[in-house]
Protein backbone atom coordinates (compact mmCIF):
# COMPACT_ATOMS: atom_id res chain seq x y z
CA UNK A 1 0.00 0.00 0.00
CA UNK A 2 2.68 2.61 0.98
CA UNK A 3 4.66 2.61 -2.71
CA UNK A 4 2.10 4.32 -3.73
CA UNK A 5 2.19 7.08 -1.50
CA UNK A 6 4.81 10.30 -1.84
CA UNK A 7 5.59 10.67 1.98
CA UNK A 8 7.97 13.37 1.31
CA UNK A 9 5.38 15.30 -1.14
CA UNK A 10 3.05 14.36 1.91
CA UNK A 11 5.05 16.45 4.46
CA UNK A 12 4.90 19.37 2.39
CA UNK A 13 1.51 19.37 2.15
CA UNK A 14 0.90 18.63 -1.39
CA UNK A 15 -2.68 17.97 -2.31
CA UNK A 16 -2.71 15.63 -5.10
CA UNK A 17 -0.01 13.21 -2.68
CA UNK A 18 -2.97 13.40 -0.02
CA UNK A 19 -5.44 12.70 -2.70
CA UNK A 20 -3.65 9.98 -3.35
CA UNK A 21 -3.40 8.92 0.41
CA UNK A 22 -7.36 8.89 0.58
CA UNK A 23 -7.72 7.01 -2.47
CA UNK A 24 -5.60 4.18 -0.89
CA UNK A 25 -6.50 4.27 2.42
CA UNK A 26 -10.10 5.79 2.54
CA UNK A 27 -12.02 2.81 2.59
CA UNK A 28 -10.65 -0.09 4.34
CA UNK A 29 -10.29 2.42 7.35
CA UNK A 30 -13.98 3.45 6.91
CA UNK A 31 -14.73 -0.52 6.89
CA UNK A 32 -12.27 -0.99 10.10
CA UNK A 33 -14.10 1.75 12.09
CA UNK A 34 -17.53 0.38 10.63
CA UNK A 35 -16.74 -3.20 11.51
CA UNK A 36 -15.52 -1.59 15.01
CA UNK A 37 -18.38 0.77 15.65
CA UNK A 38 -21.08 -0.74 14.02
CA UNK A 39 -22.74 2.64 13.05
CA UNK A 40 -22.31 4.16 9.39
CA UNK A 41 -22.40 7.97 10.21
CA UNK A 42 -20.10 7.29 13.21
CA UNK A 43 -18.01 5.64 11.60
CA UNK A 44 -17.87 8.22 8.49
CA UNK A 45 -17.28 10.77 11.30
CA UNK A 46 -14.31 9.16 12.83
CA UNK A 47 -12.56 8.49 9.71
CA UNK A 48 -13.12 11.98 8.39
CA UNK A 49 -11.19 13.05 11.97
CA UNK A 50 -8.69 10.58 11.50
CA UNK A 51 -7.39 11.80 8.56
CA UNK A 52 -7.61 15.41 9.51
CA UNK A 53 -5.25 13.91 12.01
CA UNK A 54 -3.27 11.83 9.61
CA UNK A 55 -2.71 15.33 7.42
CA UNK A 56 -2.09 17.19 10.44
CA UNK A 57 0.56 15.30 12.16
CA UNK A 58 2.51 13.66 8.74
CA UNK A 59 5.47 15.99 9.28
CA UNK A 60 5.70 13.34 12.82
CA UNK A 61 6.08 10.24 10.54
CA UNK A 62 9.57 9.60 10.76
CA UNK A 63 9.36 6.19 8.62
CA UNK A 64 9.86 4.02 11.76
CA UNK A 65 7.27 1.87 10.71
CA UNK A 66 5.07 1.48 7.68
CA UNK A 67 2.93 4.14 6.64
CA UNK A 68 -0.50 2.28 6.83
CA UNK A 69 0.74 0.68 10.65
CA UNK A 70 0.86 4.88 11.84
CA UNK A 71 -2.31 5.29 10.18
CA UNK A 72 -4.08 2.56 11.76
CA UNK A 73 -2.49 3.22 14.67
CA UNK A 74 -4.28 6.44 14.91
CA UNK A 75 -7.32 4.71 13.52
CA UNK A 76 -7.23 2.57 16.66
CA UNK A 77 -6.60 4.96 18.73
CA UNK A 78 -9.74 7.16 18.16
CA UNK A 79 -11.97 4.48 17.91
CA UNK A 80 -10.60 3.49 21.36
CA UNK A 81 -11.62 7.15 22.51
CA UNK A 82 -15.11 6.72 21.07
CA UNK A 83 -15.65 3.49 22.39
CA UNK A 84 -14.42 4.15 25.35
CA UNK A 85 -16.51 7.62 25.81
CA UNK A 86 -19.64 5.64 24.49
CA UNK A 87 -18.85 3.17 27.45
CA UNK A 88 -18.72 5.98 30.29
CA UNK A 89 -21.57 7.27 28.81
CA UNK A 90 -23.39 3.89 29.61
CA UNK A 91 -21.50 3.55 32.86
CA UNK A 92 -22.96 7.23 34.11
CA UNK A 93 -26.52 5.77 32.96
CA UNK A 94 -27.50 8.42 30.35
CA UNK A 95 -28.24 5.21 28.28
CA UNK A 96 -29.23 2.54 30.49
CA UNK A 97 -30.63 -0.43 28.67
CA UNK A 98 -32.32 -2.43 31.59
CA UNK A 99 -32.66 -5.57 29.19
CA UNK A 100 -29.51 -5.46 27.70
CA UNK A 101 -28.81 -8.96 27.05
CA UNK A 102 -27.95 -10.71 23.26
CA UNK A 103 -31.78 -11.42 24.01
CA UNK A 104 -32.54 -8.35 22.29
CA UNK A 105 -30.49 -8.74 19.31
CA UNK A 106 -31.02 -5.35 18.23
CA UNK A 107 -27.54 -4.41 16.34
CA UNK A 108 -26.73 -1.05 14.39
CA UNK A 109 -24.55 -2.62 12.24
CA UNK A 110 -25.80 -2.88 9.05
CA UNK A 111 -26.89 -5.16 6.44
CA UNK A 112 -23.73 -4.93 4.06
CA UNK A 113 -22.44 -6.61 6.98
CA UNK A 114 -24.95 -9.22 8.35
CA UNK A 115 -25.81 -10.22 4.96
CA UNK A 116 -29.21 -10.08 6.59
CA UNK A 117 -28.00 -13.09 8.59
CA UNK A 118 -29.55 -13.53 11.89
CA UNK A 119 -26.45 -15.36 13.34
CA UNK A 120 -23.97 -12.62 12.37
CA UNK A 121 -26.54 -9.83 13.99
CA UNK A 122 -26.00 -12.17 17.31
CA UNK A 123 -22.16 -12.53 17.07
CA UNK A 124 -22.07 -8.55 16.25
CA UNK A 125 -24.31 -7.77 19.40
CA UNK A 126 -21.84 -10.03 21.19
CA UNK A 127 -18.68 -8.16 20.08
CA UNK A 128 -19.90 -5.04 20.83
CA UNK A 129 -20.48 -6.49 24.69
CA UNK A 130 -16.52 -7.28 24.73
CA UNK A 131 -14.23 -5.38 26.77
CA UNK A 132 -12.58 -2.49 23.83
CA UNK A 133 -8.94 -4.07 23.05
CA UNK A 134 -10.42 -7.76 22.70
CA UNK A 135 -13.25 -6.24 20.35
CA UNK A 136 -10.58 -4.04 18.32
CA UNK A 137 -8.14 -6.70 18.25
CA UNK A 138 -11.00 -9.53 17.16
CA UNK A 139 -12.05 -7.21 14.30
CA UNK A 140 -8.86 -6.65 13.01
CA UNK A 141 -7.81 -10.41 13.13
CA UNK A 142 -11.43 -11.23 11.69
CA UNK A 143 -10.75 -8.24 8.75
CA UNK A 144 -8.12 -9.88 7.61
CA UNK A 145 -6.66 -6.67 6.37
CA UNK A 146 -3.48 -6.91 9.16
CA UNK A 147 -1.01 -9.60 9.49
CA UNK A 148 -1.13 -10.24 13.79
CA UNK A 149 2.44 -8.41 13.62
CA UNK A 150 0.84 -5.19 12.35
CA UNK A 151 -2.36 -5.53 14.44
CA UNK A 152 0.69 -5.79 17.66
CA UNK A 153 2.13 -2.75 16.03
CA UNK A 154 -1.28 -0.82 15.32
CA UNK A 155 -2.16 -1.35 19.00
CA UNK A 156 0.98 -0.91 20.58
CA UNK A 157 0.99 -3.88 22.27
CA UNK A 158 3.27 -7.03 21.85
CA UNK A 159 2.51 -10.16 19.40
CA UNK A 160 1.25 -12.34 22.60
CA UNK A 161 -0.70 -10.08 24.10
CA UNK A 162 -2.59 -9.93 20.88
CA UNK A 163 -2.84 -13.77 20.38
CA UNK A 164 -4.32 -13.66 23.75
CA UNK A 165 -6.82 -10.73 23.79
CA UNK A 166 -7.97 -12.58 20.82
CA UNK A 167 -7.78 -15.67 22.33
CA UNK A 168 -10.35 -13.94 25.17
CA UNK A 169 -12.19 -12.27 23.15
CA UNK A 170 -13.11 -15.62 20.97
CA UNK A 171 -13.51 -17.23 24.50
CA UNK A 172 -15.72 -14.79 25.36
CA UNK A 173 -18.37 -14.83 22.04
CA UNK A 174 -18.47 -18.39 22.39
CA UNK A 175 -19.85 -18.23 25.86
CA UNK A 176 -22.51 -15.50 25.23
CA UNK A 177 -23.43 -17.19 21.97
CA UNK A 178 -23.53 -20.57 23.68
CA UNK A 179 -26.11 -18.87 26.39
CA UNK A 180 -27.96 -16.99 23.93
CA UNK A 181 -28.71 -20.16 21.49
CA UNK A 182 -29.51 -22.50 25.11
CA UNK A 183 -32.16 -20.11 25.98
CA UNK A 184 -33.54 -19.95 22.26
CA UNK A 185 -33.62 -23.35 22.44
CA UNK A 186 -35.69 -24.06 25.22
CA UNK B 1 -23.60 -30.26 20.01
CA UNK B 2 -24.54 -28.94 16.74
CA UNK B 3 -25.27 -25.27 18.20
CA UNK B 4 -21.52 -25.17 19.57
CA UNK B 5 -20.39 -26.44 16.17
CA UNK B 6 -22.23 -23.40 14.84
CA UNK B 7 -21.30 -20.89 16.89
CA UNK B 8 -17.35 -22.28 16.40
CA UNK B 9 -18.04 -21.57 12.94
CA UNK B 10 -19.44 -18.01 13.04
CA UNK B 11 -16.38 -16.75 15.13
CA UNK B 12 -14.21 -18.38 12.62
CA UNK B 13 -16.05 -16.73 10.00
CA UNK B 14 -13.93 -13.90 8.11
CA UNK B 15 -15.43 -10.26 7.89
CA UNK B 16 -14.89 -10.19 4.17
CA UNK B 17 -17.71 -7.92 3.07
CA UNK B 18 -15.80 -3.98 2.65
CA UNK B 19 -18.70 -1.22 1.79
CA UNK B 20 -17.82 0.93 -0.83
CA UNK B 21 -17.63 4.49 0.20
CA UNK B 22 -20.28 7.45 -1.54
CA UNK B 23 -18.66 10.06 -3.60
CA UNK B 24 -19.79 12.59 -1.75
CA UNK B 25 -18.28 11.21 1.54
CA UNK B 26 -15.10 10.67 -0.60
CA UNK B 27 -15.01 14.20 -1.86
CA UNK B 28 -15.57 15.12 1.66
CA UNK B 29 -12.41 13.59 2.66
CA UNK B 30 -10.16 14.80 -0.14
CA UNK B 31 -11.31 18.47 1.06
CA UNK B 32 -9.63 18.13 4.20
CA UNK B 33 -6.32 19.88 3.34
CA UNK B 34 -8.15 23.32 2.24
CA UNK B 35 -10.56 23.23 4.65
CA UNK B 36 -8.01 22.66 7.08
CA UNK B 37 -5.99 25.85 5.43
CA UNK B 38 -9.04 27.76 5.60
CA UNK B 39 -9.62 27.18 9.20
CA UNK B 40 -6.31 28.16 9.83
CA UNK B 41 -6.32 31.33 8.47
CA UNK B 42 -9.59 31.93 10.29
CA UNK B 43 -7.73 30.81 13.61
CA UNK B 44 -5.11 33.26 12.59
CA UNK B 45 -7.44 35.88 11.92
CA UNK B 46 -9.42 35.34 14.88
CA UNK B 47 -5.64 35.58 16.81
CA UNK B 48 -4.75 38.75 15.47
CA UNK B 49 -8.11 40.06 15.68
CA UNK B 50 -8.03 39.06 19.66
CA UNK B 51 -4.53 40.90 19.68
CA UNK B 52 -5.85 44.17 18.25
CA UNK B 53 -9.06 44.65 20.76
CA UNK B 54 -6.53 43.56 23.75
CA UNK B 55 -4.11 46.41 22.81
CA UNK B 56 -6.59 49.01 22.29
CA UNK B 57 -8.25 47.89 25.68
CA UNK B 58 -4.40 48.49 27.31
CA UNK B 59 -4.10 51.70 25.42
CA UNK B 60 -7.67 53.04 26.19
CA UNK B 61 -7.08 52.13 29.83
CA UNK B 62 -3.74 53.75 30.02
CA UNK B 63 -5.02 56.85 28.12
CA UNK B 64 -7.69 56.94 30.68
CA UNK B 65 -5.21 56.92 33.61
CA UNK B 66 -3.48 59.29 32.07
CA UNK B 67 -6.20 61.84 32.07
CA UNK B 68 -7.35 60.84 35.46
CA UNK B 69 -4.00 61.94 36.80
CA UNK B 70 -3.74 64.76 34.72
CA UNK B 71 -7.32 66.22 36.10
CA UNK B 72 -6.37 65.21 39.47
CA UNK B 73 -3.18 66.92 39.46
CA UNK B 74 -4.83 70.01 38.01
CA UNK B 75 -7.31 69.57 40.55
CA UNK B 76 -4.77 69.44 43.14
CA UNK B 77 -3.21 72.65 41.72
CA UNK B 78 -6.15 74.47 41.80
CA UNK B 79 -7.81 73.44 45.29
CA UNK B 80 -3.72 74.08 46.53
CA UNK B 81 -4.55 77.30 44.86
CA UNK B 82 -7.44 78.42 46.23
CA UNK B 83 -6.37 77.53 49.57
CA UNK B 84 -3.19 79.78 49.75
CA UNK B 85 -6.03 82.62 48.45
CA UNK B 86 -8.29 81.47 51.62
CA UNK B 87 -4.83 82.16 53.57
CA UNK B 88 -3.96 85.87 52.26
Amino acid sequence: MNEEIDIAALQKGDEKAYQELVKVFAKPIFNTCYYILQNKVEAEDLTQEIFLTVFQSITFFKGDSKLSTWIYRIAINKCHELLRFKNRKKRLGIKIPIFDSLLEIKTEAPDEILHHDERRKVLFKAISKLPENQQIAYTLYNMDELSYQEIAESMNLSLSAIESLIFRAKQNLRKSLYEYYKINEL
Amino acid sequence: MENKEAISTIIDEKFDARIELSEEFKTRLMTIPSVSSTYRKNYWLLVAGVAVLLSLNVLAIAKKTRTNKQVYIIEQYSTSTLNSDDYE
